[in-house]
This record gives structure tokens, C-alpha cells and sequence, in this order.
């Protein structure tokens, strides 16, 4: 499916809802990137790509329905940072055993991470259909 | 990268907004059983959501109070839908990625004739079996008194219509059960919630 018709589909499923309205936002601000842009997007820039100056409810909506919708664009992932700002991107199933036990063990220390949330950062990528799609353009 | 990108601040900046919390939770949820969780947990919120406004609910129809659940689903930005034919007109359907399908059926408390025609047309007519499509939801919505003896009924009954029907034994009062059985298409173990709205309201003053 080209980005054209994810669009269609997301004008015509939901764009008489506040949620469809953000996702074209985010879906033309995705489009407006090259692919290399497109590999490291937080709730901020996506929350900046809907014109909005914080993240609110229908923000957190949209993401959900970009993310989790048969018509996902986005996948989620998460970035540990340490103090000295050393980032560490975590595998699908650190961060779902930190999700599911609420202990993260620290990629190269092993040892537990104090309050971890504090150091998590989600954050967003093109799906691999998405990047090939706009590869392919 | 600033603060308010952290997980900490997200979380607390939704602690007290329970569809916040949820759909941050299923942002990140990559395994179907934590987005079955997530369904669940926005069903109990979008009827916590109905119970609150009974008052105006009384003459409301099976559709229409299963369509208000559906906007409360879309607003949270679930791909929900309602009348989406899936072997025929599914009540309450949630899908997603990677193939997750949730379907709910719907039905207002009449007679348990009635409840038990909904349960099988979620087992036998709508639901797949299929992984990431093997649980679904019995919605009842009870304008009587004591929705709590309702659901109890209803289960007795429904145990002895369907002796291949487990109900969970740990969930045994209150406004919802949990049962498993093996699906007739596929065998796979298929699970249903069954949860009862008790929408009662005749005050007395």
C-alpha cells in the first residue's frame, strides 16, 4: 500500500474524528522526511509534526492509532540513556520484560537500572514497509 | 531530546487519565495478550463511562449503546468498528497489527434465550480462532435491578447449554466471568469475557 492510499484510508476511516485529524498531520509530516529522519522520532517531534505544543490526549491517540491500527506506519521502540548520556537501544524483548516486571536490567552492566522510566525514552521508526515504500519514490 | 520524552514524564503527566494510560500502555505493547489487556481495560473505562450517564441511556438501543462504546474505543484511538461483517454483522470489533482481531457481541438482557443466541454468535459465527484472534466478549446490558444476579444466571445457564464451556473458578461474583473452551474450527483454547453493564436506574427521589 503506498502512502497515497494509507492516507485514504486514514481520511476515510477517521478523518471526521479529532484523532484522523492528527494522523494526517503526523502522516504528512512523515512524508515530508527523507527515510534517514524517519528512524528516530519521539513523542515530542511527533506532537510538533500535529502542531501542538505539548503532548495531549489526541496526540497520544493518533500515535496509538499509527502504531497499533492494521494501518500501522510507525513501530515502536526504547532508548535507555545513562547519566553521561550513553544511549542504549533496547531489544523488543528488554523492553517488554521491563514493561512486564518493571526491572530493567541494563544492556551492558547487567545490573538492575534505578527508576528506569526515568531514563526510558519511547520512540518511533518507520515500519520496514513504510521505508521501502518511500525508498521506492 | 528533553525530559518530557521520558517514560516518567509521560507516565505522569497521564497518571490521573485512565484512556491516557491506556493508550500509552498499548503504544508500546508488542505481544497480543498485552493489547487484549488493553481492550479489556478500555471496555471497563467506556462502561464505567455508560454506567455514569444511565439516566440518559434508558431508551437507548442494543446498537446504539454498543456504537457509544465504539466511540469511546475510536477516540482512544483503537481501530474499532461496529457492524464490521466478519462472517456476518460483529457488534463490537477491535483489530491491529500483526493480525490481532477482538471481537465483542452485544446483547440487551431480555431473556437469557436471547444471551445465550449472543454467545453463539460470537463462538460460532463471528470469532476466528485464530492466534491473536482468541478472545472475545459477551456484553450484556441489563436495565434491571441486580445486573450481579443477572450474570449469575446467566452463567448457570449457559454451563449447562454448553457443558464444553469452562468458567474460571477464581471470577465467580461481581459484573464479569471468564470461560474457555476449545474452538470448534480451529481447537485452539478460545476465551471469553462476559461482562455485564448494569445500566438499573429508577431513583427514588
Amino acid at each position: 500500500m503506498t502512502l497515497d492510499e494509507i492516507r485514504e484510508e486514514y481520511r476515510t476511516r477517521w478523518g471526521e474524528l479529532p484523532v484522523g485529524l492528527v494522523c494526517l498531520e503526523i502522516i504528512d509530516f512523515v512524508a515530508s522526511k527523507p527515510v534517514e529522519q524517519l528512524r528516530f522520532l519521539t513523542f515530542s517531534t511527533l506532537s510538533n509534526a500535529a502542531g501542538r505544543q505539548n503532548i495531549d490526549v489526541e496526540v497520544l491517540a493518533a500515535i496509538n492509532l499509527l502504531t497499533s491500527s492494521r494501518l500501522a506506519i510507525l513501530e515502536s521502540h526504547a532508548m535507555l540513556v545513562d547519566d553521561d548520556d550513553t544511549e542504549h537501544e533496547l531489544t523488543a524483548e528488554e523492553f517488554a520484560e521491563a514493561r512486564k516486571t518493571g526491572v530493567l536490567i541494563h544492556p551492558e552492566t547487567g545490573k538492575a537500572v534505578h527508576d528506569f522510566e526515568e531514563h526510558l525514552i519511547p520512540f518511533f521508526s518507520a515500519t520496514e514497509e513504510l521505508q521501502r515504500e518511500l525508498a521506492d519514490d | 531530546m528533553t525530559d518530557r520524552d521520558s517514560l516518567a514524564f509521560l507516565k505522569g503527566a497521564f497518571a490521573n487519565n485512565t484512556p491516557a494510560t491506556i493508550m500509552l500502555e498499548m503504544v508500546m505493547a508488542d505481544a497480543h495478550e498485552e493489547r487484549l489487556a488493553l481492550v479489556e481495560r478500555a471496555i471497563d473505562w467506556s462502561v464505567q463511562e455508560l454506567v455514569k450517564n444511565r439516566h440518559v441511556k434508558q431508551t437507548m438501543s442494543e446498537d446504539g449503546l454498543s456504537i457509544e462504546i465504539v466511540g469511546f474505543l475510536k477516540a482512544m484511538g483503537f481501530d474499532a468498528g461496529h457492524d464490521t461483517q466478519y462472517g456476518g454483522h460483529c457488534d463490537i470489533v477491535v483489530e491491529g497489527r500483526d493480525n490481532f482481531l477482538w471481537i465483542a457481541e452485544a446483547k440487551k438482557h431480555g431473556s437469557y434465550d436471547w444471551l445465550l443466541e449472543g454467545f453463539e454468535q460470537l463462538d460460532r459465527r463471528y470469532s476466528t480462532g485464530m492466534p491473536g484472534q482468541d478472545a472475545g466478549e459477551m456484553i450484556i446490558y441489563c436495565f434491571g435491578r441486580r445486573a450481579d444476579l443477572v450474570l449469575a444466571s446467566y452463567q448457570t445457564k449457559l454451563a449447562a447449554a454448553r457443558t464444553d464451556v469452562t468458567f474460571d473458578s477464581a471470577v465467580n461474583s461481581g459484573l464479569f466471568r471468564r470461560s474457555a473452551h476449545d474452538h470448534v474450527s480451529t481447537g485452539r483454547t478460545f476465551r471469553v469475557r462476559h461482562t455485564i453493564v448494569p445500566l438499573y436506574f429508577e431513583p427514588t427521589k
